[in-house]
């Protein structure tokens, strides 16, 4: 992976589709300044991540990483579960509050944002799925009945948002109604308009409002 | 024009005898500075560790932070002279007997070409031992060499070079080369120096050389180690000896299914070269071995095993490595094997800007993590 930083700040997710997920916002929102980079693997792969990128030979350019983590069904846990990521990396500033940038010396500042929100169980595909049902208004009746019927509605918030979205990706998208989370913002699905949702307020608004650091 | 060729032996070790109490005391290197030599006009090095891989494009300073580390570890005009011949000038230095051709010699070592600025490159242990070396032309004292015989030139006034070496207990060593009509001289003071072999790369290694440090581990009944090793990496090797070949030796192999023995540098040059280096850290302990371009010769699929074998190797000798790669290959098959040792290594990117060069340190599980994730680190 040839990994240069033209930015000087990054965007660090868990995964492939959480990336397609920003570029696009970013894109849609007209977000400028953020480079999103080689996912972590999972939410236990940000400290091995943050390792890689102090590896870069471009390192030196960067000014903060953003990374981003669900809270699943464990607001606090998951923070402190990512905050002892970057602390077991060494180095880095460890964020004692949730997007609140930390810095320390010879390194980018580093901030963390959980989703959906800071006080809010889910994951991304939480805010996906509301911008989905403000849409398609009509269907959220046939997709409640539809998890209660095959009996989702006791799994934790995160998976069952999972289903969810899945379920209704193949509802809204007839062109490809098997398209993953991962393509589902290529332009030719036709779902980039959910982007202009209110859903996705407030993370946009914590890019747009994002100091830029010295 | 009077030219004469100096030559030296073809040695890619610096085997100047340590001072007793440093080679007894002696620590890995843990710190490298280096001010004024080459392409590097000031640059300090932390937390280098036992396998340290130095990666960066050409012409960004990988060759001459490894000639900086020789330099240090050997500390004598003789090392400065031999990194001309290998980077320059090749199997002999031809030198006219004028102050100009002189300084020359000598001035593409200092940054910058400014024989001005003294070079000084230091290194220190795990202690607070320090060893260091300071080169530069003697202001303070001057030769004349005052030519003799038929042809009658002008005397010429020649200031010397001088290397001056400190060991870890602060006493200098002052060698101060000049040069006549006829050769350079090296007035013979021993100088305290840590155990350093240096593979330059596109450099064959003398095979007398390597047949004699074979001899000597043979010696002492321990080639049999050094053979079951290359055994490991090459099966169909089925012994080492030391023959004559030709008016020298050399380490002949014993290959299956072959009748007779074979040079070594015959049967593979990749075989030769990890033979090589395995030699050099078996015979250079608490020292340093550097290697320029450490994947030449090798099959990619061989590289996690020829890792495991140089790492061993090294700690089982108490041997520090400086090896650079430009190969992305080598560099993950040592992410297969670096796992769990990451506090072993250390990755050192060069890169030049301007004519300037600066080396970056990247601690070994940075690099580890690097590389398990596949990032690009060169």
């Amino acid at each position: 992976m040839a990994e240069t930083y033209s930015e000087t700040r990054l965007i660090l997710c868990e995964g492939e589709s959480d990336n397609a997920f920003f570029r696009k916002l970013m894109f849609r929102r007209a977000i400028g300044g953020f480079q999103v980079v080689e996912p972590a693997k999972g939410n236990t792969g940000f400290g091995s991540r943050l390792q890689s990128i102090r590896a870069n030979r471009d390192f030196g350019k960067l000014k903060a990483i953003i990374i981003v983590s669900d809270n699943d069904n464990d607001l606090g846990g998951s923070f402190r579960a990512v905050a002892q990521q970057i602390h077991d990396a060494g180095g880095y500033g460890v964020p004692r509050k949730r997007k609140t940038p930390k810095r320390s010396p010879d390194h980018p500042a580093v901030a963390i944002y959980m989703l959906p929100s800071a006080n809010r169980k889910g994951c991304l595909e939480t805010l996906i799925t509301e911008s989905i049902l403000s849409a398609r208004p009509n269907v959220e009746n046939c997709i409640d009945d539809y998890s209660r019927c095959v009996g989702s509605n006791g799994w934790d918030k995160s998976k069952r948002d999972k289903m969810r979205l899945h379920s209704l990706l193949s509802v809204v998208c007839e062109n490809d109604p098997a398209v993953s989370t991962s393509w589902m913002w290529k332009d030719e699905k036709g779902l980039l308009n959910l982007l202009d949702d209110p859903a996705f307020n407030q993370l946009a608004d914590f890019l747009r409002d994002f100091p830029i650091l010295p | 024009m009077l030219s004469e060729r100096l030559d030296i032996a073809d040695r890619g070790d610096v085997r100047c005898r340590a001072l007793k109490s440093s080679e007894e005391d002696y620590k890995m290197i843990e710190t490298l500075s280096i001010q004024n030599f080459r392409c590097f006009e000031l640059i300090k090095l932390n937390d280098l560790q036992r396998i340290n891989i130095i990666v960066g494009q050409n012409a960004s300073g990988k060759t001459a932070l490894l000639e900086a580390l020789f330099l240090a570890a050997g500390g004598s005009p003789e090392v400065g002279l031999r990194l001309k011949m290998w980077r320059i000038v090749g199997e002999s230095i031809e030198v006219r007997a004028d102050r100009t051709a002189f300084e020359g010699l000598w001035r593409d070592m200092f940054f910058g070409l400014d024989e001005a600025r003294d070079i000084v490159i230091s290194i220190s242990g795990s202690g607070k031992s320090t060893r260091s070396v300071r080169v530069f032309f003697s202001s303070k004292s001057s030769a004349i060499s005052i030519p003799v015989g038929k042809q009658k030139k002008p005397a010429v006034r020649i200031f010397p070079i001088v290397f001056e070496t400190m060991d870890e207990t602060g006493k200098k060593s002052r060698l101060e080369v000049i040069m006549d009509e006829q050769k350079i001289t090296v007035p013979g003071v021993e100088q305290p120096s840590l155990k350093a072999a240096f593979f330059p790369s596109g450099i064959r290694a003398n095979p007398g050389e390597a047949a004699g440090r074979f001899s000597a581990l043979s010696k002492i009944k321990k080639d049999v180690e050094l053979v079951r090793r290359l055994q490991e990496l090459f099966p169909f090797i089925e012994g080492l000896s030391v023959e004559t070949y030709g008016a020298g030796v050399t380490i002949f192999a014993s290959v299956q299914g072959v009748a007779e023995k074979l040079p070594v540098g015959l049967v593979s040059e990749g075989i030769g070269k990890v033979l090589n280096i395995l030699l050099a850290i078996a015979n250079s302990p608490k020292g340093v071995v550097i290697v320029d371009e450490v994947e030449n010769g090798f099959y990619f699929k061989a590289m996690p095993d020829i890792w495991r074998a140089l790492y061993e190797f090294a700690v089982e000798y108490d041997v520090q490595l400086f090896l650079s790669t430009h190969s992305e290959e080598c560099l993950l098959a040592l992410a297969e094997f670096a796992k769990d040792k990451a506090d072993q290594f250390s990755l050192l990117q060069t890169s030049n800007a301007g004519g300037k060069c600066e080396v970056r340190h990247v601690s070994g599980t940075d690099f580890e993590a690097a590389l398990q994730e596949g990032v690009e680190v060169r």
